[in-house]
């Protein structure tokens, strides 16, 4: 029963910001970069549980990648060591290439998935990499109801 | 309300000072001690002191000016449900291990394992280690490698410095009056009066990296009697500290955000989101980085003048809520570009799926919606003009070329409005509540940072170590213009005043005042294993109050 945006051109001017849900960090490995894969209840309505765990999965996925201490980051690390950091300035490290993955992957899934269900994931970087933002949206015209009163619709759908 | 010169210094001191000993004594050694010893000794042994000398230096350049891993307060609407009834610590499980989150007041988030508020810099840092004086600068995730081999490498280099001293001196017995012998005994000396306590603090890093932990857990005996999560072993915790990867500084990543987001609008119409980013064309950005810097200037006083606009819609509350952002420049920029979005939407070219388009545009500067209520944002679509829209347009431009742009000139009005620093003044008097750990706050660079904007259609400029340049300037010796009186609230969960209305501490607010009755009220049995004791000494000093206790230290 999630509400479907299929054309919002009618209603763009009234799609309006009704909540935000916050997918917290998950610490049960450490301070590595890891998200709760627990489906919150405020989207119970408006996507599959399945959708939004592949998603969370695979942001984990990415950002346990780009944490990785390996072969690269090694080499990394004795290069910058050897250029007295000054590769830094000339080279993209790993992190920012998985990051710019991420971020690619994010605005792919808002596209595909997300803004389709009226919801939009914020890179968690914006936040301080300590939550994933997603807000959710609610259609004022089509619904008819006050964006005051659409957290208990969205949830009572 | 800018910090007076006198205070200013004070945190300038130790860095400075500390420069100036180790460029001053190392130049005189080279200069009158090196000669003899490549004739006399070899040329290998001054070559390995100045191949040390240039890693001390990059190091303490890294250690000094990189950010520690600051995290940025959160949004408003992020804490919103933990207002009133939030309680003031948060339960996680860290490897089988019990570990309390507590609730920061001042940047309003549960802070994140390890992570601790630094009083001098007012802010979260992660994996907080201290806060040194003498890079004045914040230690924590990003920078700890830096300031370890910091640490390591004058150790060497002292060591070599006063080895080749002594052979000169050794040579020379007889003419110690004479000019090169002279600045190679003050050298000399220099050099044995800071090797003990150098060679200490590098002995006591060693351990707390073989043991995993932090200067903070140690000093606070975090772990005394309970086990540590956050270790993975001895090699494994050398591996992570030398060799694991540089993450993102995400403060510049949200000030990049705040600068983009001002012309958001425009740059929205310019582009629908676009897979891959443009080549970067250097003339082009040499104009960009003209017009950034003539167009940031105008923007500050935008902001500002906006701000008391943008209030008048609103409640009274939210006023002083939205007024309690300390990254002010952001904020207000979120506000004015997230109000002039709405409208702009419409008008952006219906492409592909319309959904995505209609709420990403709007979307696009959503990382910085301010007004939870949604009323605040309907209500004011029209009536406000994004703050500093005269900017050139060629800075929108700026923020989607992917490559590096150079930030470092941007202009200190616009950097200091953006930080909120701390008085040093509370430096020297570190308070120990409950995991708040304070010492004098370092600068901070952010090293290789992606300012990535997924949600919106313009890719952000490629990460690279200019951004590192970029947070020097917002973050670091720029932005000394913050209030006078932040008192220690941070640290003691007492509500903060505020000499300026954009810094309203949000801290007034009720909440505050309950989740400190909760805390009272908390039963000690509800407290994790590993408590943030204080130190021996307190501990000491009760077991004497208790007067049952033997007065002779069980060392």
């Amino acid at each position: 029963m999630a509400t479907e945006f299929h054309n919002l051109q009618e209603l763009r001017h009234s799609a309006s910001l009704a909540n935000k849900v916050f997918i917290q960090r998950d610490y049960t490995d450490g301070t590595v970069c890891k998200f709760q894969t627990k489906f919150p209840s405020e989207l119970d309505s408006r996507i599959e549980r399945t959708l939004f765990e592949d998603t969370v999965k695979m942001l984990n996925n990415y950002y346990a990648e780009a944490e990785k201490i390996g072969g690269q980051s090694y080499i990394e690390g004795c290069l910058a060591c050897l250029t007295v950091y000054l590769v830094f300035l000339c080279i993209e490290t790993r992190y920012d290439k998985v990051l710019k993955k991420i971020s690619r992957y994010i605005q792919e899934q808002n596209e595909k998935v997300y803004a389709p269900r009226g919801l939009l994931i914020t890179d968690p970087i914006e936040r301080g990499m300590r939550v994933i933002e997603i807000s959710v949206y609610e259609d004022r015209g089509s619904s008819g109801s006050s964006s005051g009163s659409s957290t208990t619709s969205s949830s009572g759908r | 309300h800018p910090l007076s010169p006198s205070l200013l210094s004070n945190a300038y001191i130790p860095v400075s000072t500390a420069a100036a000993l180790l460029v001053t004594s190392s130049t005189l050694f080279f200069v009158f001690t090196c000669p003899w010893l490549v004739v006399n000794v070899s040329a290998v042994f001054p070559s390995c002191v100045g191949i040390v000398f240039l890693f001390v230096m990059a190091n303490f350049i890294m250690a000094t000016f990189m950010d520690a891993g600051v995290f940025p307060r959160a949004n408003e609407d992020e804490d919103k449900d933990e207002d009133f009834r939030a309680p003031l610590y948060r339960n996680v499980e860290v490897r089988g291990v019990q570990v309390r989150m507590k609730w920061c007041a001042s940047c309003h988030f549960y802070r994140p394992p390890r992570c601790s508020h630094c009083s001098v810099c007012d802010h979260c840092v992660e994996d907080f280690d201290h806060h040194c004086p003498w890079v004045n600068n914040c230690i924590g995730r990003r920078n700890y490698r830096f300031f370890f081999l910091f640490l390591l490498s004058l150790t060497l280099h002292m060591g070599g410095v006063f080895s080749g001293g002594l052979l000169y001196v050794l040579d020379h017995p007889e003419n110690l009056w004479e000019l090169h012998a002279a600045v190679t005994l003050t050298v000399m000396s220099v050099s044995a009066l800071f090797f003990i306590p150098v060679l200490g603090l590098s002995c006591f890093h060693l351990v707390l990296v073989a043991r995993g932990r932090t200067t903070n857990e140690q000093v606070t005996g975090k772990f005394q009697g309970g086990v540590n999560p956050f270790t993975r072993g001895c090699r494994q915790n050398v591996q992570f500290v030398l060799f694991s990867p540089i993450t993102p500084s995400v403060i510049v990543v949200c000030l990049y955000q705040s600068l983009e987001e001002v012309d958001a609008p425009d740059s929205k119409r310019l582009t629908c989101p676009p897979p891959l980013p443009p080549k970067p064309d250097p003339v082009l950005l040499k104009n960009h980085l003209a017009a950034l810097e003539g167009g940031i200037s105008p923007l500050v006083p935008q902001e500002h003048a906006s701000e008391p606009s943008l209030l008048q819609p609103e409640t009274h509350a939210n006023a002083l809520t939205l007024n309690s952002r300390s990254l002010s420049l952001k904020h207000s920029s979120r506000r004015g570009s997230q109000r002039a979005e709405i409208p702009h939407a419409s008008q952006s070219g219906p492409t592909g799926s319309l959904s995505y388009d209609s709420l990403l545009h709007p979307a696009g500067v959503q990382p910085a919606f301010l007004p939870m209520d949604p009323g605040l944002s309907r209500g004011s679509v029209d009536m406000q003009r994004l703050p500093a829209r005269n900017c050139s347009p060629v800075f929108m431009h700026i923020n989607r070329e992917p490559s590096p742009v150079r930030y470092d000139s941007l202009p200190k009005p616009l950097m200091s409005s953006i930080q909120e620093r701390r008085e040093p003044d509370d430096k020297d008097k570190p308070v120990q509540d409950g995991g708040i750990y304070d010492t004098p706050s370092r600068h901070s660079l952010p090293q290789d940072f992606r300012g990535l904007s997924s949600s919106r259609g313009p890719t952000p400029p490629a990460y690279g170590s200019r951004e590192f340049l970029l947070s020097s300037a917002a973050y670091g010796y720029g932005s000394r213009s913050h209030l006078a009186s932040s008192s220690s609230s941070s640290l003691t969960r007492a509500p903060r005043t505020a000499s300026s209305p954009l810094h309203f501490n949000r801290s007034l607010s009720p909440s505050i005042y309950q989740s400190l009755d909760r805390q009272s009220q908390l039963p000690p049995s509800t407290l994790p294993a590993p408590l943030p004791t204080s130190s021996y000494g307190p501990q000491k000093a009760l077991a004497y109050i208790r007067g049952g206790e033997k007065p002779e230290p069980e060392l």
